[in-house]
């Protein structure tokens, strides 16, 4: 890169226009800055300054560059591409990404790359690169490449938390779906678990929820007057009472457990909010026929109460509830 | 919704005219073939679309499994030409949309009547044991891979304004702005996964409809001994080198491009 060697234009004379001033620093600066050369501004930039051919061959490239890299100048003047630098990785990432964007539309900022220097250790950079169009009618483009090494390291770690993260959320994931698995065999006529797979399942949501920063909401479903539709139309029926409420929440999405002797049933709402369940339950309830007949307890989890305790305030609100529809 | 409007498919150019239809490479979407597409409107129904999981497409219609190897894009090219009820196509394929293209001719050899392989690679990786180079090592697409995840962490992903437009082509950036080159991360390490990894090999031999060949005389991703390695093993094809040094011809040679497609044509 060939650059005319002189005073920065417009900023040596600024400097000067300044002389006389209060200011001591303002007497001070023109020295300093009439040492300071375009050539060197280029050349000893805190940055690696390319200049690349519109098939990518580096044209120019600044000192700073060649130090980072260690290649001679004459190596990389000799028509090596840019991304003939890179690992293979970052050669087709280039290709296929960069060269399509800087062609079409002429600009690219901050894409990591590893450079591979001449010494054989790997440099990780941030590049951009803008497209110039000489008056002749060429385009090159002018590319920055900054040291990345220790914001690279710092993403690794980044990345490597989130897949740990991702693995925890999956085993956690996992383990309450083998919990839901386990729990299905120790049921009764209707499907339903038992108590004991209620307990540890809540607190498994409560675990999840916590987790997950979501909300949860618990629901105690109970069947209106459920003794009285025994006796009036005997057990059997009363057993297909049951399935099809059961169902109608199954088909919603949520399974109803067994929590105490067959009286209450109850189903955590994970990511569902008090108003969110109010409203499933209203939808829940439209139609006709007895399975629609059936009172349910809402509480919305604190984030701070334990299961029992959660449990407690489901229980009050359905016995309101119970008590509201006579 | 259809599978026009799932793949943003586009037509213009002349309905009269044979159908040719631009498949995108990998990393890009249908603006690839900004500077090509628009020569062929007066003589062709030209058919510009995106693969799925890229540019326009409807994401949501993304099948993880589907797309686990090529032939899930093969599948597409088909449904397309199959909704357009297109027949005698011609299919111009950049990079791995060149196998895509071998793959969909090899299930319906009739729909097809030519292809147009621009900077195709059956395989990127080499294979020593039959003695060929594709130019890469397993390794250097585990590298890309990791790249790819470098650069999505705060680029792609985020869709952050790190692509400016260009400021000599307003209407080129505002019009590419929101898609060129962008995609999920996720699915572009699949798409990257299904394209590297790939050995479309011996589906070469079996191809009917007449090929051309277009080769960049450097291209980092797909040499000169590919291009003509992919010649030789089609039935019926002739390769033609570019004067072009980079990937992707119909980006930053056009006009040979264009004219290398018309004089096969």
């Amino acid at each position: 890169m060939s650059l005319e060697p002189g005073p920065i234009p417009g900023l040596g004379e600024d400097a000067s226009a300044a002389e006389g001033g209060d200011d001591p620093a303002a007497v001070a600066a023109p020295d300093l800055i009439d040492e300071v050369t375009l050539e060197d501004y280029y050349d000893n930039a805190p940055c690696g300054y390319l200049s690349l051919s519109s098939d990518g061959r580096i044209v120019g490239v600044n000192q700073t560059f060649l130090d980072w890299t260690a290649y001679p100048r004459e190596t990389l003047l000799a028509g090596k591409r840019f991304s003939d630098l890179l690992s293979a990785g970052g050669r087709i990432y280039y290709e296929t990404h960069c060269a399509p964007l800087l062609l079409v539309e002429g600009s690219i900022r901050e894409v990591a790359f590893d450079v591979r220097c001449a010494d054989g250790h790997t440099l990780p950079v941030l590049f951009g690169a803008e497209a110039r169009h000489t008056p002749d009618g060429r385009t090159v483009f002018r590319a920055t490449v900054f040291d990345a090494t220790h914001r690279r390291s710092y993403e690794r770690q980044l990345l490597r938390a989130l897949d740990e993260e991702r693995a925890a959320r999956q085993e956690a994931e996992a383990s309450l779906a083998r919990l839901k698995q386990t729990a299905q065999p120790a049921s009764d006529l209707s499907g339903l678990p038992n108590r004991r797979w209620w307990k540890a399942m809540v607190a498994a949501e409560l675990r999840e929820a916590r987790r997950s920063d979501a909300p949860l909401v618990l629901a105690l479903v109970e069947i209106d007057h459920f003794d009285r539709y025994s006796v009036l139309h005997g057990h059997p029926a009363a057993d297909q009472l049951l399935l099809q409420v059961t169902d109608i929440w199954r088909r919603a999405g949520y399974d109803l457990m067994a929590r105490h002797d067959g009286e209450a049933f109850g189903a955590p709402l994970p990511g569902v909010t008090l108003a969110e369940a109010t409203q499933l339950v209203d939808r829940l309830r439209r139609g006709s026929g007895a399975a629609t007949n059936f009172s349910v307890g809402l509480a919305e989890w604190d984030r701070t109460e334990t299961g029992d305790e959660l449990g407690h305030r489901a229980e009050r609100a359905l016995a309101d509830e119970k008590s509201r529809r006579g | 919704m259809s599978t026009l409007q799932a793949h943003n498919v586009h037509v213009a150019g002349n309905p009269a005219g044979p159908p040719i239809v631009f498949a995108h490479g990998f990393g890009c979407e249908q603006g690839m073939w900004r500077f090509v597409a628009p020569a062929f409107e007066a003589t062709h129904q030209v058919v510009l679309f995106d693969h799925m999981g890229l540019g326009g497409s409807d994401v949501s219609q993304y099948d993880p499994a589907k797309y686990e190897t090529l032939d899930g894009y093969a599948t597409d090219v088909l449904a397309i030409c199959e909704e357009l009820d297109l027949t005698d196509v011609t299919f111009v394929g950049h990079s791995v949309s060149a196998m895509i293209g071998v793959l969909a001719a090899n299930r319906e050899p009739r729909r097809f009547s030519s292809l147009v392989l621009v900077s195709p690679s059956p395989r990127y990786v080499d294979d020593e044991v039959a003695g060929y180079h594709g130019g890469f090592t397993r390794e250097d697409i585990d590298d890309l891979l990791s790249t790819l995840d470098a650069n999505y962490l705060g680029w792609s992903a985020a869709m952050a304004p790190v692509i400016a437009g260009a400021p000599d082509r307003p209407e080129v950036a505002t019009e590419l702005e929101a898609t060129f080159c962008r995609a999920d991360p996720v699915i572009a390490s699949r798409f990257a996964r299904a394209t590297f990894l790939s050995d479309n090999r011996r589906d070469l031999l079996a191809v009917e409809p007449r090929c051309l060949v277009l080769q960049c005389s450097e291209d980092a991703i797909a040499p000169q001994s590919v291009g003509r390695y992919v010649a030789d093993a089609l039935p019926n094809a002739e390769l033609r080198v570019l004067d072009v040094v980079g990937h992707c011809p119909n980006l930053s040679a056009p006009d040979q491009t264009i004219a290398a497609i018309r004089d096969f044509l």
